[in-house]
């Protein structure tokens, strides 16, 4: 534990749910399935929450899916989700 | 790899792939690199009234860096098996 | 508007910000005359028509300078015809992109210019193919002079003069010589680079380059320049030092590119290059290959950078048209040695010189990078790529595929390396009993089948005192339907009495757990613990995990122990032998330090509730026991039986009952096996005798999971008593010491037992819940079956207590739970008559409850059917 590394938390949060951000005002919790140093991940249980403008107005709308790939490039942050 | 090796087994499976400009692309994935370049067989766009340039387009190379996601059936993924790679891939990266 | 999306009207910053800078800062340091000359005086401007789209009209250029190299010198010195439309054309080559608005430097113009020029440029300077020579020359004719010179046009004598100079001490050529420009750059690099004030020059480098490596931004990926560098390089202004410091690594590249090997594929080139390399002095390094070549490949990348720049400034689609005409003057002004080895190759017409270029630019670029390494440079590489990829352990890169395709096969085969780590996940995920919800079931049924059997072998037992029970459940039960007089000649069942071969070690045991056992109501320390567990009783996870060390520290223990646990699994895998230590102690199992052990924390989360039965396969007995023994003794500080308990989580969640059937899945699985593989009588009842010292027994027995693992233990030990057919028969202090044992967990539960049964609304949810998803898929009898609370396991639990009680045990069960009994009776029979239900599925739900019923009831000699409880027969 001594030579703790950013990806070790990620690894602590394996088969846990978490929140991770994305480019694109995008979100997405699920449960951590798997990553790799390009942050790449997949999350099962997922919920996705796009959030738009949509005349002024932010409105978000969410998406499930109940196993998701998600590229690593996009990934700005991954934390574990406010409960 | 980890990533490379989970592609290698949905293959021949159907997925559906989103890209970065919003396309949603379902397919049986043929085949996948080491970049994650995937190929595409059969291919139907889900929105396709927004895109209809790809109505025509069976088959179709993607390239990996333009993926957003990916979305699998989660009947493909073994998932303890998925998360002791991950681990496995960190513990070697360590090393 | 700007080219190449610079902001014209940021202040110089450096090297960063692009040509233009660049010019300026050449001009600055080193060109004062020129500096001052500019400054708005000059209406240098007039012919330079792009100058405004280039660089956009914000800023007022001082001094001008000449984008396109190809103006001002060339049109004086050259072919001012062709010049005219060389510098235009050129001009708006470069410009192409910038006017739509393109601003990506790179991008944009790279790509123009390869486009336009195709394989042209290819005739680089540096490649020192005779043939391309002519080529380069022209664009760089023009470039030459300019850039000494800013302004193009307006050409002083000083300018001229100047430049001349420069290029004659740097070459020892004449100041006319432009087409020096096409000869491999090896030759007038050098010189160049550690002659001069590089501002002459520095344009002439790039020129070269950019002429020899039209095609180069293609190439660049595999050559893995770095980024920085490329950045640093592309937008670099100018770079006098820099551009000094450039060109020694372009000898080695150069050497590189023409190893010895590669000789005979250029011969016109390699034929001139000793000779020219070395007089000009060529660094040695350049010319040995073997040792230094790493270093070379990476002074290489460093040079890629530079070449790029100079394709972009350089490189014009219409060069190649201009080219023809040029060769005459370009072989003219070689230095003496060059321009005769060309001319001698260069007797060609125009369309013979096209064409042999467009030949030349394609064998060119095949050969380009051909001698860059040598085969043994390019074996190092393979096997160094190789190395990364193949490692001891040929699952490491490729494990999950591997894993994945030996289980999707339907399993393990032989006793192979891959069998044994395929196993692992093959039990774990349950793909042979297709998933982990039958898999939960096989569990439940294990259990299940125990106190099924334990009941069978106690319907077989005698009732000596059958007519006294009869009598006594006559008063509870109310009036019983028995054939009291009709009393079938039982089979006797050997109890055996009398254990002559107590053996010493056994009997030592015992008093060991009898003298614990005597401590159970007076350890002020596990009434401590008692209470504790009391006052935790909370749905709040965290209050648990934070005592005992956070969620954090309890997460990266899970994950120290799957590290130990792959590990271990890998060293399975390679035949090593085995130290569990390291797993044992990441396990933390005798760790004190905390208020509730970290082990029993790890069970917190599901994922250390999934590694759990893959770390008994590393385990040995004793220490299962141990890890046992504190599992039950700690039980209701276990996050799941808080969840689990009616009392405490009124409310399941969908994921808390996911949550639920997994542990349930796992350690029903783990406990029942360890049980009735290897545990004996003694064994298991000090596991019991943990579970009732520490913990409050009636409140785990509100817990479908607690109460499992209640009836799990005591079955167990029911079917060891039973079981006569023991190579050791129990000895008689074994027998009491179970019977105390009973004694006090049956002190525990009296007077509730009645509280077992959760509430209907607890039911009615559980049911709603878990049922939902499944009305997706399951057809109808599933479906049916999820309509109702499975109460099995609540009789289960009651046969077993009943099995070990004695006949005012099972009178006190029974009075406590009449209510129950005839519920369930009363419910079956409701089902029966009910219209709503399907048939079928009411059939079914009434069988399976009289069936769950009677395996308690039977226990007692009784049995319910059609509404009525009689006596079994």
């Amino acid at each position: 534990m001594s030579s703790e590394t950013p990806l070790d938390l990620l690894k602590l949060n394996l088969d846990e749910r978490v929140y991770v951000k994305l480019r694109g005002a995008r979100e997405l919790t699920g449960t951590l399935q798997a990553f790799d140093s390009h942050c790449n991940i997949v999350l099962s249980d997922a919920t996705e929450t796009i959030y738009e403008l949509v005349d002024g107005e932010l409105k978000s709308r969410t998406k499930d899916s109940e196993m998701i790939f998600v590229r690593g490039d996009t990934v700005t942050l991954v934390t574990t989700p406010a409960e | 790899m980890l990533f490379f090796s989970f592609f290698k087994t949905l293959v021949d499976q159907e997925v559906t792939v989103e890209l970065k400009n919003d396309i949603e692309l379902k397919g049986t994935l043929k085949s996948v690199d080491q970049f994650l370049n995937l190929k595409l067989d059969n291919i139907s766009c889900s929105n396709e009234a927004k895109y209809p340039h790809l109505s025509s387009v069976r088959n179709i190379f993607i390239r990996g860096s333009t993926v957003r996601y990916v979305y699998v059936d989660k009947n493909m993924v073994d998932t303890n098996l998925l998360q002791d790679a991950a681990r496995r891939e960190a513990m070697s990266a360590k090393k | 508007m700007s080219f190449f999306g610079f902001d014209p009207t940021k202040p110089d910053s450096g090297r960063g910000s692009g040509r233009r800078q660049r010019d300026k800062k050449a001009e600055k340091p080193l060109d004062f005359e020129e500096t001052y000359q500019g400054f708005g005086e000059h209406d240098q401007e007039e012919d330079d028509y792009l100058n405004d789209e280039t660089f956009g009209n914000a800023t007022e250029l001082g001094t001008d300078f000449d984008f396109g190299y190809g103006k001002g010198s060339l049109e004086s010195d050259v072919a001012p015809k062709s010049y005219a439309d060389h510098g235009r054309s050129y001009a708006s080559a470069a410009v192409a992109g910038p006017p739509s608005g393109q601003t990506g430097y790179g991008a944009a113009a790279v790509q123009g210019l390869d486009d336009g020029l195709d394989f042209k440029p290819m005739e680089s300077l540096w490649t020192n193919q005779p043939m391309s020579m002519p080529m380069p020359q022209q664009f760089q004719q023009p470039q030459l002079p300019q850039h000494p010179q800013h302004p193009q046009q307006v050409l002083s004598m000083e300018q001229l003069e100047r430049q001349q100079r420069q290029q004659q001490q740097q070459m020892g050529i004449p100041a006319q010589q432009q087409g020096f420009v096409g000869m491999p750059p090896q030759q007038d690099m050098k010189p160049m680079g550690y002659g001069y004030s590089p501002q002459g020059y520095m344009p002439q480098i790039h020129q070269m380059q950019g002429g020899g490596f039209p095609n180069q931004p293609q190439s660049f990926p595999p050559q893995a320049v770095p980024p920085q560098n490329m950045g640093t390089h592309q937008y670099q202004p100018m770079p006098l030092m820099f551009n000094r410091q450039m060109e020694p690594h372009q000898h080695p590249q150069q050497q590189v590119a023409s190893p010895p090997s590669n000789q005979q594929q250029h011969l016109p080139v390699q034929q001139q290059l000793p000779q020219q390399s070395i007089p000009i002095g060529l660094s040695p390094q350049a010319q040995e290959l073997g040792p230094q070549q790493q270093q070379q490949q990476s002074q290489q990348g460093s040079n890629f950078p530079v070449q790029m720049d100079s394709t972009r400034n350089s490189a014009s689609p219409r060069s190649q048209a201009l080219s023809p005409p040029h060769t005459p003057r370009d072989s003219n002004s070689r230095n003496g040695r060059r321009g005769s080895m060309r001319r001698q190759q260069e007797p060609l017409t125009e369309e013979e010189h096209k064409r042999l270029q467009i030949r030349q630019a394609k064998v060119d670029k095949i050969l380009r990078h051909s001698g860059v390494m040598t085969p043994r440079d390019k074996d190092f590489i393979t096997r160094y790529q190789l190395s990364q990829i193949v490692t001891d352990d040929p699952y490491n890169e490729d494990f999950y595929f591997q894993v994945y395709k030996i289980i999707q096969r339907g399993g393990v085969v032989g006793e192979s390396n891959k069998g044994l780590i395929a196993r692992a996940y093959l039990e774990h995920s349950g793909h042979r009993l297709g998933g982990r919800y039958k898999r939960a079931d096989v569990a439940l049924q294990r259990m299940q089948s125990q106190v099924e059997k334990a009941v069978t072998v106690a319907k077989e037992r005698p009732q000596k005192n059958k007519e006294n029970f009869d009598g006594a459940k006559e008063g509870v039960l109310g009036k019983i339907s028995s054939t009291m007089n009709s009393k079938a000649p039982r089979r006797q069942l050997q109890i055996p009495t009398q254990k002559s071969e107590d053996d010493e070690s056994n009997a030592a045991a015992i008093d060991e757990v009898v003298e614990s056992l005597n401590g159970v109501e007076l350890s002020s320390a596990s009434k401590a613990r008692r209470r504790s567990s009391y006052a935790f009783r909370t749905m709040d996870q965290s209050a648990v995990l934070c005592r005992s060390g956070g969620r954090k520290f309890v997460l990266s223990l899970i994950e120290s122990v799957y590290s130990e646990v792959l590990e271990l699994e890998a060293q399975l895998r390679s035949g090593k032998s085995i130290d569990n230590k390291a797993l044992w102690d990441a396990l933390h199992v005798a760790d004190d330090s905390y208020e509730v052990s970290p082990f029993i924390s790890i069970l917190s989360f599901d994922k250390g509730v999934k590694i759990m039965p893959r770390i008994l396969n590393f385990l040995d007995k004793a220490q299962k026991l141990r890890l046992l023994t504190l599992f039950f003794s700690e039980l209701s500080h276990l996050n799941i039986i808080v969840t689990s308990s009616y009392k405490t989580n009124p409310h399941p969640t969908d994921v808390q009952l996911k949550k639920i059937e997994l542990f349930q899945s796992v350690f029903l699985k783990i406990i029942v096996s360890f049980l009735s593989s290897s545990a004996e009588f003694l064994e298991v009842i000090s596991l019991l005798l943990a579970l009732i010292k520490d913990n409050n027994v009636s409140f785990i027995s509100t817990s479908k999971i607690g109460l499992n693992l209640i009836t799990v233990l005591i079955s167990r030990a029911a079917l060891i008593k039973q079981d006569i057919n023991r190579g050791t028969v129990l000895s008689s202090s074994e027998i009491s010491t179970w019977n105390e044992i009973y004694d006090k967990l049956f002190t525990a539960l009296e007077t509730r037992l009645a509280l077992v049964f959760p509430p209907e609304e607890y039911t009615n949810r559980v049911v709603a819940i878990s049922s939902s998803p499944s009305l997706l898929s399951a057809n109808g009898e599933q479906t049916a079956k999820n309509h109702y609370y499975d109460h099995s396991y609540i009789w289960q639990f009651f046969a077993s207590l009943a099995l070990s009680g004695k006949l005012n045990h099972q009178r006190v069960i029974i009075d406590e739970i009449r209510d129950e009994i005839f519920g369930t009776i009363s419910k079956a029979e409701e089902l029966a008559k009910s219209t709503t239900v399907d048939e079928q599925v009411a059939l079914y739900q009434r069988d399976k409850m009289y069936q769950d019923l009677n395996l308690f009831l039977n226990v007692m000699g009784l049995v319910a059917r059609d509404g009525e409880i009689t006596e079994l027969k």
